[in-house]
């Protein structure tokens, strides 16, 4: 199969399954599929497109099992079939399948048996199969709706109304014309104000003789908002609205008790998206761990509403403008001849570059954002995640999101998943106590997982928090002093904070035993290494036995930040100001030397003193006055010597590509104008991998 | 006012500063393999490396830029001059010479060193797609679009140096041989 379809393949499918698996997790929690039309609708239609896509690219394994769920699904959505929890469960497992069989497209990892798990888990959803067609008859002909009316109606139609009648829901009929030239748009219109209040059943052509130039329609509506309400909706629209009675008098057999009509449940963004986890059914044997799959997406495709596309057409727009203009000026000058360059021509000259630096400043605005994603993208993924890892450790989780709808660069979003899910799983898996213990320790049985997400001026806090074990702080201690990460006096004088934070160290666990992922002491320190990558910071708080919480914060945006421009050794470098506290000029004679290490004077106190040039392996001029760049590495400040301050200027990092993966402290490449690209040096994590490699070669 | 003009001329786009003239210039007419024109053929870019001739595949080169400065990485693999910024666009540029044996000298066109009076004029930088990400390979001087057929090629003969792994094969050209190479091997 050719590679470019492959990839349109991919990001379609990933967004059908995504949208699967939101809903699917929607429905468990609102406890089966009574007054969830919309969702369920939904569902048998995604698991329909997904069984043409995948057939229409040959993926067999994956259509067919579609197909099978399309097929489930039909008959939960007529009625045949009630949405159990079984069901539920074998329609998710079947999603996780897509997922997984997914993932192995995209990352060109085929493992053997993909075929058999499908024939598994397709034999399981044939299991349910439909108890016998409910009939509607009866009920459908106590209304007083004419016979071709009737006739027209489809299975899930008559379904829908049935089910809406036996609710106590009560039917309305809403008659509306349309001009022929835009019935279409008139329609939706009227749709989409009848979906706020209640489920458009049916749409029918009317049976009244339409016009010539008009066409009718009849629209189905179930609600019980009452009359008035209906009739505020339709205000403004070319409708009528009467009620769809019954055909009998009103002695009928008592109403079964009108259910609230759960429809708050099927709007969109409610602010706390709770998801209860069911515990895992008794009977089936708790499944092996999957390997961990990574969270981020198959693709690099970002959606972009249009209108922020239409904002930055203009924004073009008008920067060719102010060139044309500034071209003109320049044309001038280059053709006057003997015309001197006068002042008012340079005020013309300087007032158009002005403006066309509002205009340009203008359109990387407009960029920045149309790169940007709400994080409810990574959200949706890992709640799936936590209801897996739940159920493999027999734990019982409510996991509430919040902040979903919070915008962040998509890079960042992406660069945010590994790290967030393995603080996750650290928290279920040794954070969370099991069941019984929880109760033991009069807490609730369930435990609670949290994560937040909020917007502080331009920066985004994300936390994550449980309510389980907290950091045991002797044992850390403990494992720090074992595993001689740094000399014992100093690790018994660390306050509580500094103890915590030896978590990120690397070799630091405190799990008695090893998981999956977590337990090996790797993880906490590349989960910092990650943020630290994206100019963010992670910080743990946490209280014995009642919880922690992991706070990120990083930058609304990775691409442009603020820089120092230095030069040492001769080249020329840029150090993002994020992480300089101040600058200061030196005079070589300032420099004393200390135990063999250079150290300076900072207003009173000493600074180790290290040299730009040194810590990149590069020999050090010697220059008689040199610049102390002062930044802290936790809780110690560093001077790094540059030999030149250049300025400061905004910046838009590249990144240098797989070539360099591994080098510490160098972040990326930029232009600095002037035709010079210079790398962009994170002096912190110079600093810390020249720190770590010291340590370790004292220590071994 | 001279200098005033020359900053005027740089504010001026001039296509020639991307290297195509260079291109243009050392382009001749197609030069043809040896037989006639019935068996289908494939284009490939040759170009010299220390007197030597070369040629990949012509979709593997994306273009061909002058040589110019290239910013130092220090601790990057060693046989990576530097980094190119083309267009905004950061790629690493390899000198292959000491993968193929031809020399130990690296062109100084990277670090504080760096001084492009002591690259030869013919000297240019072929942007290639490599396996996981396009890079650069500097190169003595580009011969041009070479069209061979496959009956043309010589598969490397155990003569050769079983080092050069990345030779595909040899052909003679007029009274020269060109290594044929394979891009993702030679700068692996």
């Amino acid at each position: 199969m050719a590679v470019k379809g492959l990839y349109e393949f991919l990001a379609e499918a990933n967004e059908i399954v995504d949208v699967l698996g939101r809903d699917l997790l929607t429905l468990e929690r609102a406890r089966g599929s009574s007054g969830q039309p919309y969702l369920v609708n939904g569902i048998f239609r995604a698991a329909h497109s997904l069984k043409g896509l995948a057939s229409m690219f040959g993926q067999d394994a994956i259509s067919q099992l579609a197909h099978r769920c399309e097929d489930l699904l039909d008959n939960v959505r007529l009625g045949r079939l009630e949405l159990s929890e079984a069901v539920l469960n074998a329609l998710i497992d079947s999603v996780d399948f897509f997922q997984e069989t997914l993932d192995e497209l995209a990352h060109n990892t085929p493992t053997t048996g993909t075929a058999q798990r499908a024939k598994l888990l397709a034999e399981k959803l044939e299991q349910f199969s439909a108890t016998s067609k409910p009939d509607h008859r009866g009920l459908l002909d106590e209304l007083a709706l004419e016979p071709q009316l009737r006739d027209v109606l489809t299975e899930y139609e008559e379904h829908r109304i049935a089910e809406n009648l036996r609710q106590g829901i009560k039917l309305w009929r809403v008659g509306a014309s349309f001009a022929l030239s835009d019935f279409d748009q008139g329609l939706s219109k009227l749709s989409a104000a009848m979906r706020g209040i209640g489920e458009v059943i049916s749409t029918l052509p009317a049976l009244s003789a339409n016009d010539g130039d008009g066409i009718a329609f009849e629209v189905i509506v179930g609600t019980n908002v009452g009359e008035d309400r209906l009739r505020l909706a339709l205000k403004g629209l070319p409708a009528s609205l009467s009620e769809l009675r019954r055909r009998q008098a009103e002695n009928v057999d008592s109403e079964p008790p009108a259910l609230p009509t759960a429809r708050t449940a099927i709007e969109q963004a409610t602010p706390e998206l709770s998801l209860a986890v069911p515990e895992a059914p008794s009977t089936s044997p708790a499944p092996p761990p999957q390997p961990e799959r990574s969270l981020r997406s198959l693709t690099q495709t970002v959606r972009v509403d249009i209108r922020r596309l239409d904002a930055l057409m203009n924004s073009v727009g008008e920067l060719l403008l102010t060139k044309s203009n500034i071209q003109r000026i320049a044309d001038a000058a280059r053709h006057g001849g003997s015309r001197p360059v006068s002042t008012l021509w340079g005020q013309e000259l300087y007032r158009e570059s002005r403006t066309l630096e509002r205009r340009l400043d203008e359109l990387r605005k407009g960029i920045l954002e149309a790169r940007m994603v709400p994080l409810s993208q990574i959200f949706d993924k890992l709640a799936r995640l936590v209801r897996r890892i739940a159920g493999e450790s027999g734990k019982e989780i409510d996991f509430s999101i919040s902040g979903g709808e919070v915008e962040l660069d998509k890079l960042i979003v992406e660069e945010l998943s590994d790290p967030l899910v393995h603080i996750i799983r650290n928290a279920i898996d040794h954070g969370i106590e099991m069941p019984e213990v929880r109760q033991r320790r009069a807490k609730p049985r369930r435990g609670r997982v949290a994560v937040r997400a909020m917007q502080r001026g331009n920066q985004v806090v994300i936390e994550v928090s449980d309510d389980g074990l907290g950091l045991d702080h002797a044992r850390i201690r403990e494992v720090a002093l074992r595993r001689g990460i740094l000399p014992p006096e100093q690790i018994n004088e660390m306050n509580p904070r500094e103890v915590q934070n030896l978590v990120f160290l690397p070799g630091i666990s405190t799990a008695p035993k090893v998981s999956e992922l977590s337990g090996r002491g790797v993880g906490l320190d590349v989960v910092k290494t990650n943020i630290a990558r994206m100019a963010g910071t992670i910080d743990i708080s946490s209280e014995a036995s009642k919880g922690s919480t992991f706070t990120i914060t990083l930058p609304e945006t990775l691409a442009i930040i603020r820089a120092l421009v230095v030069r040492s050794a001769q080249r020329t470098y840029a150090v993002p100001l994020d992480s300089v506290i101040e600058v200061v000029a030196a005079e070589i004679t300032e420099i004393r030397i200390v135990e063999r290490r250079e150290t300076i004077a900072i207003r009173g106190r000493a600074v180790p003193l290290i040299r730009l040039a040194k810590l990149l392996g590069l020999s050090p001029g010697d220059q008689k006055r040199q610049y102390i760049v002062l930044v802290g590495v936790g809780q110690q400040n560093f001077g790094i010597g540059v030999d030149e301050l250049l300025g400061q200027q905004d910046i838009v990092i590249k990144s240098l590509g797989e070539t360099f993966q591994n080098l510490p402290g160098v972040v990326g490449a930029t232009d600095l104008g002037n035709r010079i690209t210079a790398l962009v040096v994170d002096l912190i994590a110079l600093l810390e991998s020249v720190i770590n490699s010291e340590r370790r070669s004292q220590f071994l | 006012m001279s200098r005033f003009n020359r900053l005027l001329e740089r504010f001026f786009y001039h296509p020639e500063e991307e290297g195509t003239e260079g291109l243009e210039a050392s382009l001749g007419p197609e030069t043809l393999g040896a037989a006639g024109v019935t068996e289908s053929a494939d284009y490939y870019l040759g170009f010299v490396l220390e007197s030597q001739s070369y040629a990949v595949p012509i979709y593997e080169v994306r273009e061909i830029v002058r040589a110019r400065i290239l910013t130092e990485v220090p601790g990057g693999p060693k046989d990576v001059i530097g980094i190119l910024n083309l267009r905004g666009e950061i790629l690493p540029v390899y000198n292959v010479k000491p993968r193929l044996r031809l020399s130990a000298v690296t062109p100084q066109l990277a670090g504080p060193t760096a001084d492009l009076n002591t690259i030869p004029k013919p000297a240019r930088i072929l942007v290639v797609h490599g396996r996981n990400c396009d890079c650069g390979i500097f190169v003595d001087k580009v011969i041009g679009v070479i069209r061979l057929r496959r009956s043309e090629i010589e598969s490397p003969s155990s003569g050769f140096d079983n080092e050069r792994d990345c030779v595909l094969g040899s052909v003679r050209l007029d009274d020269s041989v060109v290594m044929l190479l394979n891009v993702n091997l030679v700068v692996e």
